[in-house]
């Protein structure tokens, strides 16, 4: 397990090499690039079924890449070599192998809701089939997200005998710490400790957006696998293969080109937020190169075609997915679904001419104000809300901009109101979201701060590299000074609400309780439950959560939900009857062909005790028990299949 | 002087800060040895053993052949006044227990408190032993939460208090050290390069 990984985060750092030395690229940009391209090349591959061998592919193209440039460097190795090792790299690679090794020691379980749902699970399965999840049915609740994350957990397991979680968080923390060494471009060998002080921001900024209070309770930052804290730190890192770019052609514009595919590849608000990078971009060209030209346009038309190009690869992939899951799934690639089931298009139509024009629903009235009270209110960081996250992001501009040279005046102030405008659009995207598309029931933001902060962490991160500009060409001294104590400010409030115990660091086995527990019972089972085995789970008073930690730990198999059943008016007989006919219905709809009885209940043994061959034992925290459905012309019951207590 | 400064160099600066940070911690370890092994010579911190029933049982009943939890929330109290630093016991449970707890109160403390508390490392080697430790401390009482889950069956051994350790044991270095280590150097390394930089007056 350790192997794979440490080869393919070799295969990254080769390849990252390659492009530094054979296209000119900054060294510090080149781990991004590096592996949202190898990663591209996998997906692309699994989008035609053909994971497996795409992934062997893609490490074959960073090991040929890599010996190529060794031929054609054979002269001027060692300079290349020390152009490539800049303490941006050089913490990246430091970091990754820390990592690596601190995961492959602690070994760390997913424990998030979520990650049991979806994120964590769909890559469980790609794992098990070797297939995008569009290519078979699972239990999973929503198999439309593209699977840009998944594959590159995939890619560092590729040769793992079983997934491993561990392997997942660690692909996660090498594309993140690759971004971060994309924030340091502006510095290279002299400026170190700039470099050193804009790496740690990078590394503390997903704490800023997930750390509202003092925490008391497991901080999954770094050994999580949702996407949000990805969308946030990989828009950041799109920009910054773009903004530190000091080429003034065509190098500039297609480094970004697999960063934004991947962007989009992650969660189908990366498309979004790759327009947005490509909007940012297009203006930024204009006060920032003037001597541009792309693909030998030069001028008006060069940037066109360069914003066209980037555009063009954000939306193909979009389309691409959606094409593909028409393809495989048979579904409507324009479908957004949710309430109303609104096509994309008609949703922006709909939203813009019901926002400037009216009449507007009450629906979307008390959405809108929700939104607008939630950027002043809801605190989505320890630095506050909406409004004060506003008002520091500014302040930072500010200062980078006033201690800027006058090009970088110029390209700060363009940054800073195009991201404005960004993020005002951004905003608004959601509030159509929210009116549209998510639940109809309550008028409420959902998962607002999840939604919400990811163009946050771009777009402080956006500041700082107004302020490393400006460390570089600008007033050295005061902005070096400014960089610093924004960084030491962000590392000792991390301090004051964080305890190291409760970080990926320091956390300790009792946060995998539950998660060991049923791992011990589905293990008890191992040995008699087939792939085929449509499972019924009885939970006695599970909340949900034990039902989603199944589905993912037997992610093979289809597990039925629980059910409820409208007793308003039964008498106590009539109830037994009720629930009895529900579970005879529901196993013969769903083709139920096993029942798990994870912890019973009295009412449980009540209602269904008489169905079963041997009578009940009670089965609590340390005992499960296995039955095979029996089915006759018109009603069912239940043999033994296995059950005993589990240690 | 300031030709001296210029003149020092980035690897300079990483291993002098790595070697202050760790000869720091090698003092603080060092510290906390010598201050319970002199109360242990004069007789304020001694290794005694009990059991379980010495402590004052809450929401856990006796059993015939053990302990049972009876909710989510059940504790084992000890109150007496004691030099304190460590508590190592066995138990075994019928299911995963979660948060092994051991709160602790100091002289004036009137509750128990979230500041005050350790959790329950298991002891290298087993799967049943427990251990929580801390550098010695005047404590007035100590309450032990032995599971987060009710109906959980537990069978205790003794409980050994203070047991003398080994010299190696107070200088145990966890991930948290390591990766504290880690980011400290960088980060007071750079800041003593820009020192540096700002008294040579040569900014990189």
């Amino acid at each position: 397990m350790l192997l794979n990984s440490l080869f393919a985060l070799a295969v990254v750092i080769m390849f990252a090499f390659a492009l530094h030395t054979l296209t000119g690229i900054k060294s510090r940009l080149a781990p991004l690039v590096s592996i949202t391209t190898l990663v591209a090349v996998a997906i692309l591959c699994g989008m035609y079924d053909l994971l497996k061998p795409g992934v062997v592919l893609a490490y074959a193209v960073g090991v040929a890449a890599f010996a190529y440039s060794l031929y054609k460097a054979k002269d001027s190795l060692k300079e290349k070599l020390a152009s490539f090792l800049s303490p941006g790299v050089v913490l990246f690679i430091l970091s990754s192998f820390a990592m690596l090794l601190f995961m492959a020691m602690r070994q760390p379980l997913m424990t998030e809701w979520d990650e049991f749902s979806f994120w964590g699970i769909s890559q469980k399965l790609l794992k098990i089939h070797d297939q995008l999840y569009t290519y078979y049915k699972s239990s999973m609740i929503g198999n439309s997200t593209p699977p840009g994350l998944p594959v590159l957990s995939y890619f560092f397991q590729r040769f793992v005998p079983e997934f491993t979680e561990w392997i997942s968080f660690l692909a996660y923390d090498v594309l993140f710490f690759a971004c971060y060494s994309a924030f340091t471009a502006a510095f290279e060998k002299e400026s170190w400790n700039s470099a050193v002080m804009t790496y740690v921001f990078g590394f503390l900024v997903p704490y800023v957006f997930e750390v509202y209070t003092k925490i008391i309770y497991l901080e999954p930052v770094y050994m999580l696998t949702y996407a949000d804290i990805p969308l946030g730190v990989v828009f950041a890192g799109a920009m910054a293969v773009y903004f530190f770019s000091e080429n003034t052609d065509s190098r500039t514009i297609l480094p970004v080109l697999p960063v934004i595919f991947f962007l989009t590849m992650i969660k189908d608000m990366g498309f979004a937020l790759s327009c947005i990078v490509v909007f940012m971009a297009f203006f930024d060209m204009w006060v920032g190169r003037k001597e541009f030209s792309f693909l030998k346009i030069r001028g008006f038309f060069g940037k066109v075609a360069a914003a066209a190009v980037m555009l063009i690869t954000a939306l193909g992939t979009f389309l691409s997915w959606s094409m593909h899951m028409a393809r495989v799934m048979e579904r409507d690639p324009f479908a957004l679904g949710g309430a109303t089931n609104m096509g994309m298009v008609e949703m922006l139509i709909t939203g813009v001419k019901e926002l400037l024009i009216g009449p507007r629903s009450e629906k979307f009235q008390v959405i809108t104000d929700l939104m607008v009270k939630a950027f002043f209110r809801t605190e989505l960081s320890f630095l506050g809300s909406g409004i004060r996250i506003f008002i520091i992001i500014t302040a930072v501009f500010a200062v980078a901009a006033v201690l800027n040279d006058k090009k970088g005046f110029l390209r700060t102030v363009t940054l800073y109101v195009t991201s404005l405008i960004g993020f005002v659009g951004y905003y608004v995207f959601h509030i159509f979201l929210y009116v549209y598309i998510f639940k109809d029931n309550a008028y409420e933001l959902v998962s607002y701060n999840r939604y919400i902060y990811p163009y946050y962490i771009g777009w402080m991160c956006f500041g700082v590299f107004a302020l490393c500009l400006a460390v570089k060409n600008g007033r050295r001294f005061l902005s070096k000074t400014a960089l610093f104590c924004f960084s030491g400010i962000i590392l000792v409030l991390f301090h004051v609400y964080t305890d190291y115990e409760y970080l990926f660091i320091g956390c300790a086995e009792r946060n995998f309780a539950t998660r060991r527990s049923i791992q011990t019972k589905a293990d008890y089972l191992d040995d008699v439950i087939n792939p085929e085995d449509v499972i019924y789970l009885y939970s006695g008073g599970d909340n949900g959560q034990r039902w989603f930690i199944y589905t993912h730990q037997l992610a093979e198999n289809y597990i039925i939900e629980d059910f409820g059943v409208d007793t308003t008016g039964m008498t106590e007989e009539e109830i037994r009857t009720a629930y009895r006919q529900k579970l005879y219905t529901r196993f013969t709809e769903k083709g139920v062909t096993h029942v798990l009885i994870d912890s019973s209940s009295e009412f449980f043994i009540d209602t269904f005790g008489d169905l079963f061959d041997v009578p009940m034992d009670y089965v609590g925290l340390d005992s499960v028990a296995y039955y095979k459905v029996n089915y006759t012309d018109d009603w069912f019951s239940f043999s033994e299949v296995k059950g005993g207590v589990v240690k | 002087m300031i030709k001296r400064i210029e003149k020092i160099k980035a690897w300079q600066i990483f291993t002098v800060t790595a070697l202050v940070f760790v000869l720091g911690f090698v003092m603080m370890c060092g510290y906390h040895c010598i201050r319970e092994t002199s109360a242990r010579k004069d007789g304020t911190l001694v290794t005694y053993t009990l059991t379980a029933d010495d402590f004052e049982l809450r929401d856990i009943k006796k059993t015939d052949d053990g302990w049972r939890t009876t909710n989510h929330d059940s504790q084992m109290r000890l109150e007496k006044e004691q030099k304190f630093s460590s508590m190592k016991f066995t138990m075994d449970y019928s299911v995963e227990p979660g948060e092994i707890v051991v709160y602790y109160k100091e002289p004036g403390d009137e509750h128990y408190s979230e500041q005050k508390r350790l959790w329950a490392q298991p002891v290298d080697g087993t799967d049943n032993r427990y251990i929580v430790q801390m550098p010695v401390k005047q404590v007035t009482a100590i309450r032990l939460d032995p599971s987060m889950f009710a109906g959980n069956n537990l069978v205790f051994g003794d409980f050994v208090f203070n047991e003398e350790k080994q010299i190696a044991d107070y200088f145990d270095v966890t991930y948290t050290h390591v990766f504290c280590l880690v980011l400290y150097t960088l980060v007071v390394s750079a800041c003593l390069k820009y020192g540096q930089e700002f008294l040579t007056k040569k900014f990189d």
